[in-house]
């Protein structure tokens, strides 16, 4: 699964002359300084860590669930500096946690480094949720290789959709530990259905000359899928959507734009 | 070897529509010679031990690079451990070579069968040693790689005009291919699998093909256990479980592409199944459960006349034309 990996530290340079117009006010000799940001994502499923197929979770109704996949396409990435001007650092990215299938690997979270960060002060981080509408313009055969948006695994091409998110893994529908219900939720747009939408979280950081700096994010799964006990996807009812199912999706993609991903204090 | 010209010339590599971009190593560019070089490798029997396998007796263009073996066979009569994967754009297959992806690139896959005491049963000395003596293919390396001398052949070299030979088997001429470009029309049957493979119907059950399948490569280039056997104990062969030992990877095979399948039979990496008749049922049945199997493979639901149709659409990813192509046939 390398080139997965290859695909979660896809890095995007930033070229100086876009920092210069965007976050007008500094001295052209602060451009030199420079430093590093990465966004840390850890996976988590209420209260613990979220670990593909090693770790089973109990669910809403006396069910369980185990997952094998849950992915995610972040876009037009941001930072927000302390002057309120927003830093484009990223076009798009796959967060993906496949591989994360222990503890340990869940601890440690999906990192992706962008360089070239004029140091600073920064007030938060914004991006989309999805894969921005002038990139779902496109198509895998627009990319090389090693692109997030090269993978056609995550491409409709019937729809001409990129896929936004996907949700894959078994439930076990009685409590009986049997993990036998398979679940495949693959959510991507449609021509009727925009589900794209920019998130802003607000994090106080500093970007040093030379040094990495951590931004450290959490994405509950528990509260895309089951955020309440009055609102969860019920697998007894549902195991599949493939975007045909507007209560399914919909609740997906909302959760997932609306308080799913946060800072992780 | 410097009296022999060398003037590399690029290998004019047409990329189909709709494809990703091709990734070839930057230390391997395709030209003219290499290509030629490595298409002469591929159908010489000289890289195995008793001079009577080459790449070419496992992979044979009339079956789109495949056999009809369920396991492949090698030097003597010996039986290997699985079936030939057809070869089939693998300019496009940037990693993760064989069914359990032990080789990173073609280049490290080409280095693998000589030394396979169950295929050539060579060594890469030997090898080198003979067509170092050869009466020609010292001329080939060097119009090809602009050697100066002939003890600079290596196994290296004969690695990368392999790879490059088998980056210019590129596979876009199916009837297919010609419907997407508008040249050609999908019969109703063909039309109706289809929207089953690629689930795009709302009427017609769904077939979860194209979830692995994906066109146009026609596989993900992924590895899943597909339901073939219960993985939740050791297999025989464990498939990338026997590369990387992580337990969740028992019984995951890569996936193959479906380009040419109607020729490829038998099918799966231990040719268990003989048609593609079997090969749908098997699916249609949603599989062996097992903690690690796909939960894209689930019961499907199709009816006989849904199969025929599903069948008749994979028909049309034969490119008759790739079967026929004089620059991948054998130059002997």
């Amino acid at each position: 699964m390398k080139n997965k990996s290859f695909l979660l530290t896809f890095v995007l340079l930033l070229s100086l002359t876009f920092f210069s117009a965007d976050c007008g006010g500094r001295e052209d000799d602060d451009i030199d300084e420079l430093g590093q940001v990465d966004l840390n994502f850890s996976g988590v499923f209420g209260a613990d860590p979220l670990v593909m197929l090693a770790e089973e979770y109990p669910y809403e109704a006396g069910m369980q669930v185990r997952f094998q996949l849950f992915q995610f396409y972040i876009s037009e990435i941001n930072l927000i500096a302390k002057d309120g001007n927003k830093l484009n650092i990223g076009e798009v990215a796959l967060v993906n946690f496949e591989n994360i299938q222990s503890s340990e690997a869940a601890s440690k979270g999906l990192d992706f480094a962008f360089s070239n960060i004029p140091a600073g002060e920064y007030k938060g981080i914004e991006m989309g949720v999805g894969v921005a509408s002038d990139l779902n313009q496109k198509a895998p055969s627009d990319y090389a290789v090693g692109h997030p948006l090269a993978f056609q695994g995550n491409y409709w091409s019937g729809l001409s959709s990129y896929i936004f998110t996907k949700i894959e893994g078994n439930a076990d529908l009685n409590g009986d530990g049997e993990f036998t219900e398979k679940l495949t939720f693959h959510i991507g747009e449609k021509e009727d259905v925009p589900l794209y939408e920019m998130i802003s979280l607000d994090y106080d950081f500093t970007v040093s000359k030379d040094q990495a700096t951590t931004v450290p994010l959490q994405v509950d799964l528990k509260q895309v899928i089951s955020p309440s006990a009055s609102s969860f996807l019920d697998f007894r009812v549902v195991s599949q959507d493939h975007t045909n199912q507007a209560s399914v999706y919909s609740l997906i993609i909302d959760n997932l734009k609306k308080g799913a991903i946060s800072v992780k204090q | 070897m410097g009296h022999i010209p060398y003037a590399p010339k690029a290998f004019e590599l047409k990329e189909p529509n709709g494809f990703v971009k091709m990734a070839v190593p930057a230390d391997n560019p395709l030209t003219v010679a290499g290509v030629n070089l490595g298409r002469h490798l591929f159908y010489d029997p000289i890289l195995s031990r008793d001079s009577t396998r080459s790449c070419s007796s496992c992979h044979l263009q009339d079956h789109g690079f495949s056999d009809t073996l369920s396991i492949s066979t090698g030097i003597e009569g010996r039986l290997g451990k699985r079936n030939a994967i057809a070869l089939t754009n693998l300019a496009y297959h940037y990693t993760n070579f064989f069914w359990d992806g032990r080789a990173e690139s073609l280049e490290m896959q080409a280095l693998v069968p000589i030394e396979d005491s169950l295929e050539m049963g060579n060594t890469w000395e030997e090898v080198e040693a003979r067509l170092q003596q050869h009466a020609t293919y010292p001329v080939l390396f060097r119009q090809a790689f602009g050697l100066e001398h002939i003890d600079d052949i290596d196994r290296g070299l004969v690695a990368k005009a392999l790879a490059q030979f088998e980056r210019s088997m590129i596979s876009a001429d199916a009837k297919f291919d010609r419907y997407l470009a508008g040249e050609a029309k999908l019969s109703e049957a063909e039309e109706r699998g289809r929207l089953i493979f690629f689930d795009e119907s709302e009427v017609l059950p769904t077939g979860e093909c194209s979830h692995c399948h994906i066109a146009p490569l026609f596989t993900s280039l992924e590895f899943f256990n597909n339901g073939l056997d219960n993985t939740d104990r050791p297999l025989k062969d464990g498939g990338k479980w026997t590369v990387t030992a992580n337990p969740f990877d028992m019984g995951k095979f890569k996936t193959p592409s479906l380009r040419n399948i109607a020729l490829t039979a038998p099918y799966m990496h231990d040719g268990r199944f003989a048609t593609l008749e079997e090969v749908i049922e098997q699916y249609n049945q949603g599989g062996h459960y097992s903690k690690n199997e796909s939960p894209n493979v689930r019961p499907l639901g199709l009816q006989a006349h849904d199969k025929t149709d599903l069948i008749a659409f994979l028909h049309t990813l034969t490119d008759t034309s790739y079967l026929h192509r004089a620059d991948l046939s054998n130059p002997f």
